[in-house]
């Protein structure tokens, strides 16, 4: 067939299922429906659908939103450019209420398309036929299929992250929007940090916006509230953000100091200069860095040392924005 | 849930099923019920969103740059059958068509049923189904947590509530959504701020926990006696209704956070419920209880006053707190 005719052949195709996909009752939409599932059969016998396959074995699910970034980041990464289905094996019992937070960061992937959970093998084998000819990832198996374990990845694994390109996040426009002109209000044109220091390494919040009154801190670790801060440190941990939307504040900031969780992940695939501390075994202690833009602290830090580290780090940024210079 | 499990389909496709808390929820009822009605032991849902059309006529609001958010922000209400055994999001057409025909060549239970779907027919609202199990069976199914969320909670109520009478409340505010709609439907704040700080002077044991989103409550709750606000706390839906679902009463107008509490068995005092909902109900205007509601689930079908509600609440009070373990 010539171009000219496959041109046409596939604006005819896309008519008629425009014109189905409006006369949504039968038998049209039976008609719609088959023609829909021929073609993705067609896709199916061609290779041409895609499907990641994850599970956490144990109940501990903590980490699972930041592992599943880190899952996903690599695969979209490492591809050509096509969309995924997502597929995971879950607990059903899990020590942590986190499950939603899962699907805000599976959904922060535009390239993620559908996603399926599963509480249940037997069912995910059954389905895995229908949700792709290809399976990516490696590692342990669920019913036949290869998968990844998502319980807690290995030291390389995080290592090779903060050392990575990664994937595109497209984080939902009104996020982003409302990220940019909340960072806008506050802090104008001023450098931008944001904070999310784990518990464990006290709270330098005061101390740095101390130190630095050329910075504008926002602080999204819980412990601050009520406390007497500087007038550019300021806590949103009540701002009752969503995941998206915390998500979208890290991308808008300058640089990111904090836990290496799903907000370090963000920080790091948005190109954002960042410290990152624990989220490996307490027991690593070596840290990891990446040219003076990113590094990795993964053992337990004094608060006074973190301070010290923070302010060397922040000086080597300098106080504008740094956005250009990472990526 | 083991290998043998017979399951029912569940179907919710947003062309013409809205993105609304309650109808999430009332949906997620009726599939719990007809999964149980036909003897099926798991349930296996489907959200299906076409992402270059994501909303139906009725919610023109959503189109496809928002519509992300919207259903990120629902999503929790989806988790919470015990039943669930997989939960699919949907959003490429093909794929779910496969799927579908694959169920229904397999002839596995579905609702709605193949050919309302092709129809795009889904009677999200009525109680109809519900009321019939019961009618039968003298029970249902209730719901319960969202998946992984229940144990959260009561965590959360050793550590936040200590041994007090907790009260789940959500004054509906559509004026202060994100997306309003239907602002007739909203409740009056200051009669609910009045009624707190009365209930609050004259048992200090009870703590309220004001559900809802962080654009929908006003300012004064800050100020307002033995209030938590789970939003400003850092949490979202999914641990709002996992806490309802561990609170002693649920307080509040006819709205989504009503309806997970009418469905997972709560005691309640619901307000302003809309005499149109009536036939959906299946009781008649002004009925102090739906046909599967006890003593302690009330109904009020006019505006709620801060009298009316301190009233409700004292008696529901009096009740449940006499009851051993309370």
């Amino acid at each position: 067939m010539t171009s000219k005719g496959r041109i046409l052949g596939r604006r005819l195709t896309n008519l008629a299922r425009r014109v189905l996909n409006r006369a949504r009752f039968f038998p049209f939409s039976l008609l719609f429906v088959a023609v829909n599932a021929a073609g993705g059969a067609l896709q199916l016998r061609r290779g041409w659908r895609h499907v990641a396959v994850g599970e956490t074995t144990g109940e501990t699910t903590a980490l699972l939103p930041r592992n599943v970034m880190l899952w996903l980041d690599r695969l979209l990464a490492g591809s050509q450019g096509h969309q995924f289905d997502v597929c995971l094996r879950l607990p059903r019992e899990a020590a942590d209420a986190n499950l939603h937070d899962v699907l805000s960061v599976m959904l922060a992937f535009g390239r993620a398309r559908s996603v399926g959970l599963y509480w249940d093998s037997s069912s995910l084998a059954d389905d895995l036929p229908l949700w792709g000819g290809r399976q990516e990832g490696s590692g342990s198996a669920v019913g036949a299929a290869p998968c990844e374990d998502l319980s807690s990845p290995c030291r390389h694994g995080l290592e090779e992250f903060i050392q990575d390109k990664h994937a595109e996040i497209a984080l939902p426009v009104l996020a982003t929007r409302d990220a940019q002109t909340f960072v806008k209000r506050q802090a104008g044109g001023a450098c931008v940090v944001c904070l999310n220091v784990p518990p464990e390494s006290g709270s330098p919040a005061e101390t740095l916006a101390r130190a630095r009154p050329d910075v504008w801190f926002f602080d999204l670790s819980p412990r601050s509230l009520h406390e007497e801060r500087a007038a550019n440190n300021q806590s949103i941990f009540d701002h009752g953000f969503t995941m998206h939307e915390r998500m979208a504040l890290v991308q808008a900031a300058d640089a990111y100091v904090g836990s290496f969780d799903e907000m370090g992940c963000t920080a790091l695939i948005s190109g954002r200069p960042a410290v990152l501390l624990g989220g490996g075994s307490s027991n690593w202690t070596n840290r990891t860095s990446r040219g003076e833009v990113a590094v990795w602290l993964p053992g337990p830090i004094e608060p006074a040392a973190l301070v010290t580290e923070v302010l060397q780090f922040l000086s080597r940024l300098g106080g504008e924005s740094t956005r250009s210079s990472v990526g | 849930m083991n290998d043998a499990a017979k399951p029912m389909v569940g179907v919710y496709d947003f062309s013409y099923g809205p993105y609304a808390l309650g109808d999430a929820l009332t949906w997620t009822m009726n599939l719990n019920v007809m999964a149980t009605a036909a003897g099926c032991d798991a349930i296996d849902q489907y959200l299906v969103i076409q992402p270059t059309r994501p909303g139906s006529r009725y919610q023109p609001f959503v189109n496809q740059h928002n519509y992300v958010s919207i259903i990120d922000n629902l999503f929790p209400a989806f988790l919470c059958s015990p039943m669930l055994r997989s939960l699919k999001l949907v959003r490429h057409p093909p794929t779910f068509n496969l799927f579908l025909l694959r169920d229904v060549v397999r002839r596995r239970r579905m609702w709605p049923s193949f050919f309302s779907h092709l129809n795009g027919r889904l009677d999200f609202i009525s109680h109809r189904r519900i009321n019939a199990y019961h009618r039968g069976h003298g029970r249902l199914p209730w719901l319960t947590a969202p998946r992984g969320y229940g144990s959260w909670a009561d965590a959360f109520r050793r550590e936040h509530c200590g041994g007090r009478f907790v009260v789940a409340l959500n004054v509906r505010q559509g004026a202060l959504s994100l997306a309003p709609a239907n602002l007739f439907r909203d409740s009056p704040l200051p009669e609910w701020h009045a009624f707190i700080r009365r209930a609050a002077a004259r048992h200090p044991d009870a703590l309220f926990l004001v559900l809802g989103g962080y654009t929908e409550w006003d300012r004064e709750m800050y100020r307002l006696p033995n209030v938590l606000l789970p939003r400003a706390m850092g949490l979202g839906l999914g641990h709002e209704l996992a806490l309802l679902h561990r609170a002693n009463l649920f307080m509040g107008s006819s709205s989504g956070f009503a309806a997970m509490a009418t469905f997972c068995n709560k005691p309640y005092f619901v307000t302003s419920i809309q005499h149109l909902f009536s036939p959906y109900a299946g009781v008649p205007v002004g009925a102090r209880h739906y046909p599967f509601g006890n003593e302690n689930q009330i109904l009020h079908w006019e505006m709620e006053t801060q009298d009316v509600l301190l009233d409700a609440f004292e008696e529901l009070y009096a009740r449940l707190r006499s009851k051993p373990g309370s």
